[in-house]
């Protein structure tokens, strides 16, 4: 981001914070609803930062990094969120809701195509398959994951890491058709 | 390029199930921008991430939406927004309080005199003025355009204070040209729109039809094309072309503006389609404004007023109805 476009920006320049907006918000967004998992609850967020951050523009440093802020402040804003409104609980029910969803939904997929998917799955070595459901079916957070199996946290993600690859190798023959079946699916 | 490919799939699966922070957030966002390979391996995670159970990250926001959202909370809350009647006195009083630290004298025209100079003052309200060589300036709410004498004969030149939407006539021998205040912007057969930021430092130009030259005192100068928009900061003479949605926009205004070219325009800037069942109704004309609204309440007040009536159609609206009243 232009030193200029920030400078412009602290002293009020509308047009300036126009583009700063328009430089982050998406990728910004993107963020807040990897954690939130609600598009609108995203959106609610960041865009309380930039109004908050427009607010509080006079007292930026001259050296501040505002993109490392602006994450900083979504981060935050995300997880105060999740404290107020016990997303968690909500979450869970709708992971749950989703579950049974997507076991309707991927009818929609060809069926060799989703036993693929599960049967990779269940290959998974050991203990990167247990990690692998915890996180994604059962929905818990690395540090719970650490805490059940009694591993570190950098353990948990490195078999994650481990698990995302395995999977797109095994899958790499199928996902012109993934990309053609969810495609359709999700109405891109 | 430096690989750190070994790392990515945990810096991305961390990032996916929501564990990333946002130190991990800018780097993922930083190593996806470098390459559209890069680009291409995220969006498989994203889709394997979703087909393996978890959430739809392939949303993407509404930024337009989203902008006009934050303008409201931020520094629209103060505008004042009164439509004044077409009352002459209402303007001069408007005028008179109008706090822009304007020290030139003004002299409100209606009319274009024969000779001198001509100010346009716009007061609380948008105003349309049609030059002698045809083009016609929108000249948008608190803002002056003067038309220096001899417009029309040997040269066309205006001074802006403020924002405006220009259509110009293009004529080679007399290029149109707009000054800003130390930056100008000439036609070369066009139809933009120049924003000045309410201190004044820095000028927006938006460019719909044909090309305009962007030029300062010193040298800078840059075309901008149809679509495209460029910024120009005068303390620092710097000039920058900022991607992505549109950033003046939000307040559209129509005076007696044909109904064709009214649903034209819309479809522009709210990226729709918008058509006609009837192309007699194209010659309806139009007389209104409109600030941060979204297309339905648009095409609703336009129905209304035109007894029309709309209907939506997959994403398209088609307008509706025998005549205009």
């Amino acid at each position: 981001m232009d030193r200029e476009v920030i400078d412009r920006f602290r002293h009020g320049d509308e047009l300036a914070f126009g583009v700063i907006f328009d430089a982050y918000y998406g990728a910004l967004v993107r963020y807040a609803h990897t954690i939130l998992r609600d598009m609108d609850e995203a959106e609610d967020v960041v865009q309380g930062v930039f109004i908050r951050v427009w607010q509080g523009r006079e007292r930026l440093d001259e050296t501040v990094l505002l993109r490392s802020m602006l994450y900083k402040a979504v981060h935050n804003g995300c997880l105060n969120k999740i404290k107020h409104l016990k997303v968690r609980a909500v979450h869970a029910k709708s992971v749950q809701q989703a579950g049974e969803q997507f076991e309707h939904e991927s009818g929609m997929l060809d069926d060799e195509l989703q036993q693929k998917i599960d049967e990779v799955i269940e290959r998974l070595p050991t203990q990167c398959g247990r990690i692998f459901k915890m996180s994604r079916f059962d929905d818990l957070k690395y540090q719970e994951i650490a805490d059940r199996l009694g591993l570190s946290v950098k353990t948990v993600e490195n078999q994650m890491g481990k698990a995302l690859k395995i999977l797109r190798e095994e899958l790499k023959d199928y996902l012109p058709l993934l990309l053609i079946f969810l495609s359709r699916y999700y109405g891109e | 390029m430096v690989s750190r490919y070994e790392n990515v799939e945990e810096l991305m699966s961390k990032f996916l199930a929501g564990e990333a922070t946002p130190e991990e957030a800018m780097l993922l966002e930083d190593w996806k921008s470098e390459s559209s390979s890069n680009m291409a391996i995220y969006k498989r995670c994203v889709k394997l991430f979703k087909a393996s159970g978890g959430a739809d990250l392939e949303l993407e926001p509404d930024a337009e939406r989203a902008w006009k959202a934050v303008k409201r909370a931020t520094f629209e809350v103060g505008r004042v927004r009164k439509m004044l009647g077409g009352a002459l006195w209402l303007r001069i009083a408007a005028l008179l309080v109008l706090a822009l630290g304007v020290t030139m004298v003004i002299r409100l025209f209606v009319f274009m005199p024969d000779n001198g100079e001509m100010v346009i003052a716009s007061g609380n309200s948008d105003t349309a003025v049609t030059l002698k060589d045809r083009s016609v300036v929108h000249v948008l709410a608190n803002s002056i355009v003067v038309v220096e004498e001899g417009f029309g004969k040997s040269n066309r030149r205006l001074k802006l204070k403020g924002s405006a939407y220009f259509e110009v006539v293009h004529k080679d021998k007399e290029p149109f040209v707009v000054d800003a205040g130390k930056v100008f912007i000439k036609d070369i057969g066009t139809k933009f729109s120049v924003t000045s930021s309410v201190n004044d430092d820095t000028v927006f130009v938006k460019v719909d039809e044909g090309v305009v030259l962007l030029f300062d005192s010193i040298g800078a100068r840059i075309e901008i094309k149809a679509t495209e928009r460029a910024l120009y900061i005068k303390s620092s003479k710097q000039i920058i072309t900022p991607k992505g949605t549109e950033l003046s926009g939000g307040k559209i205004s129509f005076a007696n503006t044909s109904l064709g070219e009214v649903i034209a325009r819309l479809s522009d800037s709210y990226s729709v389609s918008i058509t006609l069942e009837n192309s007699q109704l194209a010659n309806c004309t139009l007389t209104t404004q409109f600030e941060n609204e979204d297309i339905e309440t648009v095409l609703t007040v336009i129905s209304e007023t035109l007894s029309l009536s709309f209907e939506k159609s997959g994403e398209s609206y088609i307008l509706k109805g025998e005549v205009c009243k």
